[in-house]
């Protein structure tokens, strides 16, 4: 399909995420560069992201891939409705993930703790997707 | 199958006499798939894999339980098909579409498996596969016909 329509690489909001600093895309762009002038030792301003403290939990403990396999008998708008009602996605990005399990076989949806990993693969087996979580090596 | 009004919470949809039998029929078959077919992980050293595969299957069990008792119910209530000049009109919840998705999907996958899983070829069609086959595709129907009525009309 039309790989134009992702003029943004999509995979950059999970590499956010991941990072645990989901606010960063909304703060203005300057604050991200403030700490790169000239001053003798690194201060965080009021305001500004501490990323090191901002890492979630999920992000310490050992994590798990919420994975989801290619089979030649769900429907593609079924697997892109579901992915919609799952994880809350839009459109856009279900499809591409939809396309991703069609084309290469299977799709990283999520990384997640053991427990939110198994709620992730429950729900997706609820609807008879071919989901499965794997460790993060 | 055609949409005669849709909003977040409820969707109408018209229906032939043919497609409400179907449809009945179809979900009649409900569940299908083998209670042991979805697994966990891939993975031998998952943590604690045989515990959470076990309660796994207990979710999806109790789903498919759940989803009985909500098909039992939708089919009963005269509320859900509507009289409409030779037609009926079938009243969903934004909540019956999820179920009722699960239950035409589980019908599809089901007779998926019992044709023996084919990958890209359609199936040796012989007198015990051909209705089997036919399970699967009208179920595939009706399911997309569902899917494409809420995401076309600005549904969820």
């Amino acid at each position: 399909m039309c790989q134009g329509m992702f003029s943004v690489p999509l995979d950059i909001f999970e590499s956010i995420h991941a990072a645990g600093i989901e606010g960063i895309a909304q703060r203005p762009l300057l604050t991200y560069f403030g700490f790169m002038q000239e001053t003798a030792a690194p201060e965080i301003a009021p305001g500004e992201v501490n990323i090191e403290q901002s890492k979630s939990e999920t992000d310490l403990e050992p994590g798990y891939l919420v994975i989801c396999w290619n089979d030649p008998v769900n429907l593609m708008d079924y697997v892109t409705h579901v992915f919609r009602i799952v994880f809350g996605w839009a459109r856009q990005k279900a499809e591409f993930h939809m396309l991703q399990v069609h084309e290469q076989g299977k799709s990283v949806l999520k990384r997640e703790s053991l427990e939110k990993a198994e709620h992730y693969v429950h729900q997706l087996q609820k609807y008879n997707l071919h989901a499965t979580m794997e460790p993060d090596e | 199958m055609k949409v005669i009004r849709s909003s977040k919470e409820k969707l109408v949809l018209q229906l032939s006499r043919e497609e409400k039998l179907l449809l009945i029929k179809i979900l009649d078959l409900y569940p299908l798939v083998p209670s042991s077919y979805q697994q966990l992980s891939r993975a031998s050293e998952t943590k604690d894999r045989e515990g959470s595969q076990r309660l796994l299957d207990e979710a999806l069990a109790e789903q498919r339980d759940v989803n009985k008792r909500r098909l039992r119910q939708f089919l009963e209530d005269p509320r859900t098909f509507e009289r409409s000049q030779g037609a009926c009109r079938m009243h969903l919840s934004q909540g019956d579409l999820g179920w009722l998705l699960q239950v035409l999907n589980d019908v599809r996958v089901g007779s998926w498996i019992a044709l023996g899983s084919p990958e890209a070829k359609p199936p040796m069609l012989n007198h015990e596969t051909t209705p089997q086959f036919w399970v699967m595709e009208i179920a595939g129907f009706l399911e997309a016909s569902l899917v494409n009525a809420w995401d076309s009309e600005g549904g969820s």
